[in-house]
């Protein structure tokens, strides 16, 4: 009697685990060529910038790719990359020095497309006090507490790429660093005196709006246009199976990108809409000209990240990203 | 007499046999865990990205401790929880005996306890945090809340269930108040408290590295957060890890402090 209990809960099993395993992708992949094939996306908690999936969705370019994004839901940007890794997500996409940061851990996944650019009138990020203080400059910034959503990436190195240009000297450990989960709550530990400086994906324009903070710098304070790309990647497994898909993927960033900087409320309204926000919450960013990276953002931060012994040296560009599944790249990227 | 003899050295050896086999057996299975995990990794049949090889994760573990990171951390994260814990159990142990003998007490305080015990604690972190604040205040306080439930209950069972004829033989003898409760009361219910004891410590370790992942700069929870953050994933295990050794080593005295005050308890027979 036992032993045809286990067979049949190793019958079972294996049942279980051949359906699982042929149950990978929602594609027509050796199927019908008409179904779109569909990429398993994410979106951040907090929907106050643009979300290009939806604009792609609601706009019909990714239709027109004979593609379909299917959003999985949130996921917390320290995971995007393990998500990416194990499959969970097929697209991943946070900031480019968060990309570095995993690739020099093992991860193998590449950037194909552009994201986000900074502009003066639209940074990455801002780095705000509360009206009225006394922290005008980074001097001023030494001994006090920062308040940031993680460690690492353009959260934690701005502001220490900022207090170097402005003569400060190692540093890291010159500040005290908060986490908090959201710049919601960021903000709010800000008024409530918390923390004396929060760093947040904002432009100056949404600062001066609130009437309640001061804008202490921005990352084009410290690098100008180079510092906030945030490119999309896959892995490299999913490179090497759906290089047509990476193609067709990259066309519809590309046509997204160009259309948000030409319609930047109405991209706001789209995802206002879709993530059930009210639309004065979102804002659209600057978009790379035809999703095309450009190796100096990609650079600029490997030798940030080097400097600071967050990776080893010898990390070149083109381990972390590629434009040639961009045909609107120019040669040599 | 010979065979008497064999006996005894077939009963010497058994007996000399028996505490490695223990050993043993009490072992197998984390070596079994620790090959696996060296294994996978290794084979390629997990990315090693997501879960390096153990020797990985015990290289991290050995660089953390010698730069001293480690253990700071572990201080940090004892620290809090010591504290938090020891709160904790002074106020339910009171509150428990108060609530456990006067059932009028118990009457008014039951719901309010029945509201508390089954709201999420860490559901309640964003509220220690409005109203402590970031700082240690709200990570103790969090903790308290949360390894309170466990003792004050058992504590509470523990004085219910004293056999009564205890306590009306005690008091025809004409014991005093104290008397009854340090000579009757407190060690009859001890093995109940003590069971309490050991789920709050359990408790408190898992509130505590949730609790630590937010505006913290120290400790095993921060730790684990912070090497996640920079895709450091062998000290993000190795933080795990010890955060689990510390879990069993409590454990381990706390199960030897039930021994010693539980002694006279008559213990099951086993097969």
């Amino acid at each position: 009697m036992v032993k045809k209990l286990a067979v049949m809960i190793a019958v079972l099993w294996s049942l279980v685990l051949v359906s699982g395993c042929s149950a990978k992708n929602k594609s027509a992949e050796g199927g019908n060529p008409n179904e779109p094939f569909t990429l398993k996306v994410y979106h951040n908690a907090d929907i106050t910038s643009v979300n290009v999936f939806w604009v792609a969705e609601e706009m019909g370019f990714a239709r027109e790719e004979n593609l379909a994004f299917e959003d999985v839901g949130v996921v917390p940007s320290g995971e995007i990359l393990a998500s990416v890794v194990s499959g969970k997500i097929d697209v991943g996409g946070a900031h480019v020095n968060r990309t570095i940061a995993g690739i020099n851990a093992g991860a193998k996944v590449k950037a194909v497309a552009a994201a986000t650019e900074t502009l003066k009138d639209f940074p990455h990020m801002c780095y705000v006090t509360v009206k009225g203080s006394a922290i005008q400059s980074a001097q001023d910034v030494v001994g006090k507490k920062v308040g940031l959503t993680a460690y690492g990436g353009c959260n934690e190195y701005t502001p220490y790429a900022w207090l170097q240009k402005n003569g400060i000297d190692n540093p890291k450990g010159k500040f005290e660093i908060i986490i908090l989960p959201s710049e919601t709550k960021l903000l709010q530990a800000l008024e409530q005196g918390q923390v004396d400086v929060a760093g947040i994906h904002k432009d100056q324009v949404w600062v001066a709006e609130q009437g309640k903070y001061d804008l202490l710098f921005t990352d084009y304070d410290v690098w100008e246009t180079i510092g906030g790309a945030t490119p999309h990647y896959f892995s490299e497994k999913f490179i090497s199976e759906h290089p047509d898909v990476v193609e067709r993927y990259v066309r519809v960033i590309a046509k997204t990108n160009n259309w948000v900087n030409a319609n930047r409320e109405k991209a706001a309204e789209i995802t206002a809409k879709w993530g059930n926000v009210d639309p004065i919450r979102v804002r659209a960013a600057n978009y790379a000209q035809d999703a095309v990276i450009k190796p100096e953002t990609v650079q600029v931060w490997i030798e940030l990240l080097e400097q600071f012994g967050e990776i080893k040296p010898g990390l070149t560009p083109d381990k972390i990203y590629t434009n040639e599944f961009n045909k609107l790249a120019s040669a040599g990227t | 007499m010979p065979e008497n003899s064999l006996l005894s050295i077939d009963r010497i050896q058994t007996s000399k046999k028996k505490p490695l086999v223990s050993a043993f057996e009490k072992s197998i299975a984390i070596i079994v865990f620790v090959l696996l995990w060296e294994a996978l990794p290794g084979l390629g049949l997990v990315d090693p990205f997501l879960l390096p090889p153990f020797s990985a994760v015990g290289e991290s573990l050995v660089k953390l401790s010698v730069t001293g990171e480690m253990f700071r951390h572990i201080g940090s994260s004892l620290q809090r929880s010591g504290i938090g814990f020891l709160v904790a159990v002074i106020f339910s142990v009171f509150t428990g005996f108060i609530m456990g003998w006067y059932k009028r007490v118990e009457r008014i305080m039951e719901l309010v306890l029945e509201a508390g015990r089954n709201t999420s604690t860490l559901a309640l972190y964003p509220v220690f945090i409005l109203i402590f604040g970031l700082g240690e205040l709200s990570k103790v306080a969090i903790i308290v809340w949360g390894a309170t439930w466990p003792t004050l209950l058992n504590t509470i069972n523990g004085v219910k269930n004293v056999d009564p004829q205890l306590v009306k033989l005690a008091r025809s003898m004409g014991i005093s108040k104290p008397g009854l409760f340090f000579k009757v009361l407190f060690p009859m219910a001890l093995p109940s408290i003590v069971a309490g004891l050991r789920l709050s410590a359990a408790t408190a370790l898992l509130i505590l590295v949730a609790s630590e992942m937010l505006g913290a700069n120290r400790g095993l929870g921060f730790m684990i957060f912070y090497y996640q953050e920079r895709y450091a994933i062998p000290e993000m295990y190795g933080g795990i890890i010890t955060i689990a050794v510390i879990g069993a080593i409590v454990n381990f005295l706390l199960v030897r402090l039930e021994r010693r005050v539980t002694f006279w308890k008559e213990k099951p027979i086993k097969a």
